[in-house]
């Protein structure tokens, strides 16, 4: 059986690390496709998601409910009419928190290693 | 599409079309919008920053597309399907099906991959080596402008000699083509640390030194005129960042502080850059030099080396015709004396730095290249052989109704589909065999710690492969085409009538040129292995096994007289000898070999010769020795006697000569008791007491010289170097003979410690790694010419099974049957190896200047590779005739 694009179980987490740094972006504020890239690469310096690969993510987790398009409008200065937007869901929104806490966990796991000897 | 949208934008909107329609009906304004910003960042980026963002967006569309299909395909999503561009469903199959085509055949599969990878990865790795070092520019601003100045002197028989400080500073004054020139030295430093003293490679220069080659420090300033103020030396310094790191510790608050070294408190000024190798990597510090006032002896101390930055606009030619008009200004001067016969020569600083290693890197591409050739021949081969055997398949297709564009389309992407397989392999080829070559290189390859594998070059070898394989792939799938469909069927399926003659012959022509391509690489690496074996076979003049050589630059602060010299290095003597191991000492100004060794030419008047200007003297290399020296390097007397303990400063000077000396100034023998006059410290007589054997000294390659050795009690030199012989292992004794150098004096420490056979084949060490190089490569060459014809021939016995089965019922003995395939093999090897040798003739003069005492037209040589081709060609048809004689008549009648 393939896994479904999120990563996600139907119970939730782990998720695909995209997956989470999406609902991260999207958690701050309603974003469209650029904004959604520029946020994550300054969250998370160093990872950088081509326009294909984030158009699937991003469809799958619409299908999953993680996400939904945003029918209000920004501030009508900012935006621009072309561009679809999305943002999280209750359901989006409560898995990122999940995967947060699971991560927060291996992080106290990770700070009990004691130092390397050299 | 919009025509007027920019090119990237549409280029991308057509890859997106590997969408299914299902996504791109969705999102694909929205991706194509996303393109669109990224690519807008892009603006003003450089070649390799575009090429990146294209590596990623394709490999992404690639990823993504292949993604979603299999999403929908596993969904069932027949909606979606149906509505599938027709041109993505075609390639698809096409890739499935030659997936699947190519399985079926591992063997040939394999072999056309594992043939890609290693012409791809071979090239790669050659390409990026000789790009890198040959082609990138130096590592210093503007390094075209560089040039390296020399002083030559065509009828000394010297090309480049270094200059003096006197003459630097006329240059400097009077030229009009540099904007700058500066001047350096090597030096040997000793640097006193809290716990332990350690010699340096210190790099003595004129204040302007960074700025001329446009470095700047990690941190701290630059050098400045007045650093090199009055005194020999100045009382400033600038380390390495490898110095700086790894024996100070990293002190972020270093500049400001002082070093003791040579025992004078030096001020570090700035640490350099990591990697600036400033001549080269060896540099552990820099000392401003001063270069006031040099007096007139001065001027025979050709000790510098001159570097300067052409002025805008000035050529390296008119520059030389500027420094040739101050050599002609000197020769009429006040030192016309001095430079009566010398020349300036200005050489750019690229060919000076990297010249050297130019020979070794183009025979390695050329070697490359050819076995490119030769894989591209064989893969062209191989994908000939297939499609012959796959005529019947085509026709049929081409019968019930497939489009002749789809059936190209088919063969095509088989091609595509083992070429890129062979590129991805060709990737891990090329980065193990790059990274072995740098391993290997024996130090032969300036500026190797800079090295990295190109892209670009990965990128060309895959392309020429790709574009082989795609050619060859095609051209018999248009031949089949051509064919009318319905006689090729009606013919019984083209088993044996109409079984191309065409192809066969081309492809006899094919292996036939990679035989001789392959004979072309043997004859080159045949003769440089030769050139090796008349190396090894050279007696240098002394042993080299069970001995060590020390080498000691003495602190002429602390031995400041010529006896305190000569006191030291005969006390040091005595200690070295009380070790139990060690079985004879000695040391010597320079050492055969030794690329460290300083030696010179001194001019020498016999007596009688009074008559002769000083410039008429004939010349003999002079070294000083002590007495054990002749005995622990293992060079005989030949007559009288060596130096001993005897021979003081207050007893008459004498000399040794060696034998070419001896024959050349006194043919007739007698040269004991005779004396001559030589500058060692003032002109001084001298009387010969000895003839001693010679020796290679300047290599294995060069006659031994005339050579004049005097006593150092008598005539002290301040750096010397041991030879030391021992009973066992030399490698063992290291420790204690830096041991016993610390005992004599804790603060003057051994500069290094080398086997005297590591000498010896440092010598030859690049003559060693090209042969290995080229070896490897025509061993390459061979195994690929090899499978050329085991695959013609295989392929030949299997389409005539059915004619061979026939001429055994009627009477063929196996023998008969195997002659015939055995000498098949025979005409192709001896063709091949024909027209290889006469390629050879012509093509073995590349690698003619790093030969010896071979000819580049060795008829051994030439003769041992042919022979080696035909044995080589025999083997390769041994399995398919074995085949034919073993074909059952009844077997091969019944297929009918």
């Amino acid at each position: 059986m393939f896994r479904s694009a999120t990563g996600a179980k139907p119970a939730g987490v782990p998720l695909k690390p995209t997956v989470f740094l999406i609902l991260l972006a999207l958690g701050e504020r309603q974003r469209h496709g650029y904004g959604l890239v520029k946020a994550i690469e300054s969250h998370a310096p160093g990872t950088r998601i081509e326009p294909a690969n984030l158009y699937r993510t991003l469809r799958a987790m619409k299908r999953e409910g993680l996400i939904a398009e945003s029918t209000r409008r920004p501030d009508p200065e900012l935006d621009d009419s072309r561009r679809r937007y999305f943002r999280i869901t209750d359901k989006g929104a409560r898995l990122a928190r999940a995967e947060a806490e699971r991560l927060s966990k291996l992080v106290r796991i990770a700070k009990k290693l004691r130092p390397i000897e050299s | 599409m919009d025509p007027r949208a920019p090119r990237s934008e549409r280029i991308y909107r057509s890859l997106l079309r590997r969408f299914p329609a299902g996504f791109r009906d969705e999102y694909g304004e929205d991706v194509v919008q996303l393109f669109r910003d990224r690519h807008a960042e892009l603006r003003g980026s450089l070649g390799r920053t575009r090429a990146l963002f294209w590596m990623r967006i394709l490999g992404d569309l690639i990823l993504e597309a292949s993604a979603e299909r299999v999403q929908s395909m596993v969904r069932g999503r027949r909606k979606t399907r149906r509505r599938r561009s027709g041109m993505f469903d075609a390639l698809r199959q096409d890739v499935g099906y030659a997936l699947r085509t190519l399985s079926r055949t591992p063997g040939f599969t394999a072999l056309a991959v594992v043939t890609f990878a290693l012409a791809i990865g071979a090239n790669t790795a050659i390409f990026s080596v000789l790009n890198d070092v040959l082609l990138e520019p130096l590592p210093f601003g503007h390094p075209e402008e560089l040039v390296a100045v020399w002083e030559t002197s065509p009828r000394e028989g010297v090309e480049k000699s270094d200059t003096s400080a006197g003459l630097f500073l006329d240059w400097r004054e009077r030229n009009q083509s540099l904007k700058e020139l500066t001047a350096w030295t090597w030096d040997s430093v000793v640097l006193e640390g809290d716990f332990e003293t350690t010699a340096l490679n210190a790099v003595l220069v004129y204040p302007n030194f960074f700025s001329v080659l446009e470095l700047d420090p990690l941190f701290g300033r630059a050098f400045t005129l007045d650093d090199a103020a009055p005194g020999a030396r100045g009382k400033v310094a600038i380390v390495s960042h490898a110095l700086w790191r790894d024996r100070l510790g990293a002190d972020p608050a270093i500049v400001g502080k002082a070093l003791r070294i040579d025992g004078e408190a030096h001020t570090v000024v700035a640490v350099m850059r990591t990697g600036v190798s400033a001549p080269d990597s060896s540099a552990d510090l820099w000392i401003p030099y001063s270069f006031q006032s040099p007096v007139r002896w001065e001027r025979h101390r050709r000790r510098f080396l001159v570097y300067g930055r052409l002025r805008e606009g000035t050529g390296i030619d008119a520059a030389q015709e500027d420094f040739s008009r101050i050599a002609g200004d000197l020769r009429s001067g006040e030192y016309r004396d001095i430079y009566e016969h010398w020349d300036a020569l200005l050489v750019p600083l690229r060919e000076e730095i990297v010249g050297g290693s130019r020979p070794a890197l183009l025979i390695g591409l050329a070697a490359v290249g050819v076995v490119l050739l030769i894989a591209c021949v064989n893969i062209a081969n191989m994908l000939l052989a297939r499609s012959a055997g796959r005529r019947r398949e085509m026709a049929l297709r081409t019968a019930i109704g497939a489009a002749r564009g789809r059936v190209i389309g088919l063969l095509l992407t088989e091609s595509l589909v083992l070429a890129a397989a062979g590129g991805a392999l060709g990737l891990v080829v090329a980065r193990v065999t790059h990274q072995a070559l740098l391993r290997f290189q024996p130090g032969i390859l300036p500026r190797a710690e800079e090295l990295s594998l190109d892209h670009w070059a990965l990128g060309f070898a895959c392309l020429v492969t790709a574009l082989s394989g795609v050619l060859f792939g095609l051209a018999p799938a248009v031949q089949t085409l051509r064919l009318h469909v319905q006689k090729f069927l009606q013919q019984g399926g083209g088993r044996s009538a109409t079984e191309g003659r065409g192809f066969t012959r081309t492809r006899a022509v094919l292996v036939t040129a990679q035989l001789a391509l392959a004979t072309v690489l043997l004859c080159g690496a045949g003769l440089l292995l030769r050139t090796l074996s008349e190396l090894g076979r050279v007696d240098p003049g002394f042993r080299t096994e069970e001995s060590l050589a020390l080498r000691l630059f003495l602190d002429t602060r602390r031995y400041d007289s010529q006896e305190k010299v000569a006191e030291y290095y005969a006390r040091l003597t005595d200690r070295l000898s009380q070790i139990p191991e060690v079985t004879a000492v000695g040391a010597s100004s320079a050492l055969p070999m030794d690329p460290l060794g300083v030696s010179y030419d001194l001019p020498y008047r016999l007596e009688g010769q009074k008559e002769l200007d000083d410039n008429e003297l004939p010349q003999a290399d002079f070294r000083v020795v002590t007495p054990g020296y002749f005995e622990a390097l293992g060079a005989s007397l030949v007559a009288g006697r060596t130096f001993d303990r005897f021979d003081r400063a207050d007893r008459p000077l004498v000399a040794l000569v060696n034998e070419t000396m001896a024959r050349q100034v006194w043919p007739h023998g007698g040269a004991i008791a005779q004396r001559f006059e030589t500058p060692s410290t003032g002109w001084n007589w001298f009387e010969v007491v000895g003839v001693v054997s010679d020796t290679r000294f300047h290599g294995l390659r060069s006659e031994p010289r005339p050579e004049i050795y005097v006593a150092h009690a008598q005539v002290p030199r301040a750096n010397m170097t041991f030879v030391v012989r021992t009973e066992g292992d030399p490698a063992s004794l290291a420790s204690s003979l830096r041991r016993r150098v610390l005992e004599e004096d804790p603060s003057q420490p051994t500069h290094s410690l080398v086997a005297m056979a590591d000498l010896v084949s440092d010598t030859v060490k690049a003559e060693k790694f090209y042969t290995a190089v080229l070896a490897a490569f025509s061993a390459l060459a061979l195994t690929l010419a090899a499978s050329g014809v085991f695959a013609v021939l295989s392929y030949w016995v299997a389409r005539r099974t059915h004619e061979i089965g026939v001429r055994m019922a009627l009477g063929a003995s196996r023998a008969t049957v195997m002659r015939e395939v055995l000498s098949k093999g025979l005409t192709l090897g001896s063709l091949g190896a024909g027209l290889g040798l006469l390629g050879a003739l012509f093509t073995t003069r590349v690698v003619e200047s790093v030969l010896f005492q071979v000819s580049a037209t060795d008829a051994a040589t030439f003769g041992g590779v042919a022979l080696l081709l035909l044995a080589t060609a025999l083997s390769a048809c041994a399995v398919p005739a074995l085949r034919a004689s073993r074909v059952d008549p009844m077997v091969a009648l019944r297929e009918e």
